[in-house]
């Protein structure tokens, strides 16, 4: 019994609180027939496109046995082609540079940059209208940094007028940094039968190349076509993104014009092909509040605030407006 | 010795007079009480409630009966509620009383006698609770009344009740409310 003691007067205080919050009888002032609002808003994403795959193999290597050069070579670039199948869209491999062609010595080869960029230009007309982004794939098989030479040349071959070829390193760690690789596939050993895998993850993961499909929405309506049918009134509840335009006063309420439903235009940043890892779709959305009926009368957003005539108020008035 | 002789006298004719105890006149064991009067609910809610109420009790025993009330109001907006809805056209959330139907339980705390000239009003001193609904223009509201009050004798088979009734009642305006308010009640009726 001296258990239940305690558990009553408790309930006994809860009751009693519950009395308090609900208001104790206080009378509030409303209006018999209150504005009928609505909450709703328009939304767009922006859409995004892939870019052709243009990828091109520049070869490094060195064995101290270099019995195995063309094996290990064509091991490699064999690899490396299976792993860009999996970018599954339309691409093209540039003919491949060797800069140590019997393997005996590491950069033996200048780098052609004129023929690589030339190739490039190739690629370009090959896919007219499209976003060529080079991938260039480096692979070196030694944990020293690469000569200045070869740097400057890739530094070279990588600048493109719009925007620079992708610099993709299959090497040590300490060539990849050197390099300021975009994607560092690590080296083991030529014919190393998960390279392909290595490459295949890098190439899900970046490819193919994403740019924005439209730098506009063009007009997104702010109301649906059911609201259009319903709605006299309306409000545009908050300052849209800035590069918005044509659309009404944000704030004070406009009469529906059903003839001409009022719309917005967003402005869509412009990512051109892009590593799919970084690469967003834009998405922007603007609240709009809608009125069907007794537009001018009172709301009173809760018990004991002050009545405002939904059309005079400069602003949305719901509460998640 | 003066003084002594002097009460001597007097004691006997104090011994003779008489001690006159008026009866229990107004007996309730297993009787009904049936009477009607007037009412005005006031609670706050910007309506004036005037009403007719009816009351019937039975007494199962000399200060215990179970008992049901029936009143009907005539609700109207009051003055400052007509000036709001005037001006703005905006009403009160409360809902208008319309009737109070309710049962309970009525307890007598003690029995009186007050003398007024040459008569004696007998008079209970009772309390209780009644359980019921408040019908409003609205709903049927679920309500609770405490009262404390008076019912006296005025004449034979006649009595007056003055009950001091606190009402309660769960309402749903522009949330969920507890209306309190206050019930006095005035009644005349008679008993079998």
């Amino acid at each position: 019994m001296g258990g239940r003691r305690p558990t009553s007067v408790s309930g006994m205080r809860a009751a009693f609180s519950a009395l308090l919050l609900a208001g104790c009888g206080e009378v509030h002032f409303v209006d018999p027939n209150p504005p009928r609002l609505f909450t709703t808003s328009a939304t767009y994403t922006s859409a995004a496109i892939e870019e052709p795959v243009v990828w091109i193999a520049i070869l490094d290597l060195f064995f101290e046995d270099a019995s195995g050069c063309d094996w290990a070579r064509e091991a490699t670039l064999l690899a490396v082609r299976q792993g860009f199948a999996a970018a599954g869209t339309r691409q093209l491999e540039l003919a491949a540079q060797d800069l140590s062609p019997d393997c005996r010595e590491r950069g033996q080869l200048p780098l052609d940059v004129a023929g690589v960029r030339a190739q490039f230009g190739s690629a370009q007309a090959a896919f007219p209208g499209a976003h060529v982004r080079p991938v260039i794939v480096y692979v070196d098989d030694v944990d020293l940094p690469t000569s200045a030479e070869t740097l400057a040349a890739l530094h070279a071959v990588r600048s493109l007028p719009d925007v620079p070829a992708l610099v993709w390193t299959i090497s040590h760690a300490s060539v990849s940094a050197q390099l300021g690789a975009d994607r560092a596939v690590a080296w083991s050993y030529a014919g190393d039968g998960d390279l392909v895998n290595r490459v295949g993850a890098a190439v899900k993961t970046d490819l193919p190349l994403q740019t924005t499909a439209v730098p506009s929405s063009g007009p997104v309506p702010l109301l649906t076509a059911p609201q259009l049918e319903t709605t006299r009134e309306f409000k545009l509840c908050k300052n849209p993104d800035a590069a918005a335009s044509n659309y009404p006063l944000v704030g004070p309420a406009h009469v529906l014009d059903r003839a001409h439903p009022p719309t917005i235009t967003f402005a869509v940043p412009q990512l051109v092909a892009m590593p799919k890892s970084q690469f967003q779709n834009s998405t922007f959305d603007v609240t709009v509040e809608g009125c069907m009926a007794n537009c001018d009368r009172y709301y009173i957003g809760e018990p004991g605030a002050d009545p405002v005539r939904w059309d005079e108020a400069n602003r949305c008035l719901l509460r998640n407006g | 010795m003066r003084a002594l002789f002097v009460a001597a006298l007097i004691a006997p004719a104090a011994l003779a007079q008489q001690v006159r105890v008026e009866p229990r006149l107004f007996v309730k064991d297993h009787h009904y009480f049936l009477s009607g009067g007037l009412t005005w609910l006031e609670r706050g809610d910007y309506y004036n409630s005037p009403g007719a109420i009816f009351s019937g009790a039975y007494y199962l025993r000399e200060s215990d009966a179970v008992e049901v009330r029936a009143a009907l109001f005539a609700s109207w907006l009051g003055s400052s509620g007509s000036q709001v809805v005037n001006s703005t056209g905006l009403v009160p959330d409360s809902h208008k009383p319309v009737s109070l139907i309710a049962a309970g339980w009525r307890h007598t705390v003690t029995y009186g006698k007050v003398a007024f000239g040459d008569s004696v009003v007998h008079f209970d001193v009772q309390g209780g609770g009644d359980l019921g609904t408040l019908i409003t223009d609205r709903a049927m509201t679920p309500a609770a009344c405490g009262f404390f009050g008076v019912v006296a004798r005025l004449r034979d088979r006649l009595y007056g009740q003055l009950d001091l009734t606190v009402v309660g009642s769960l309402e749903h305006r522009t949330s969920p409310a507890f209306a309190v308010g206050f019930l006095p009640v005035l009644t005349l009726g008679g008993w079998l």
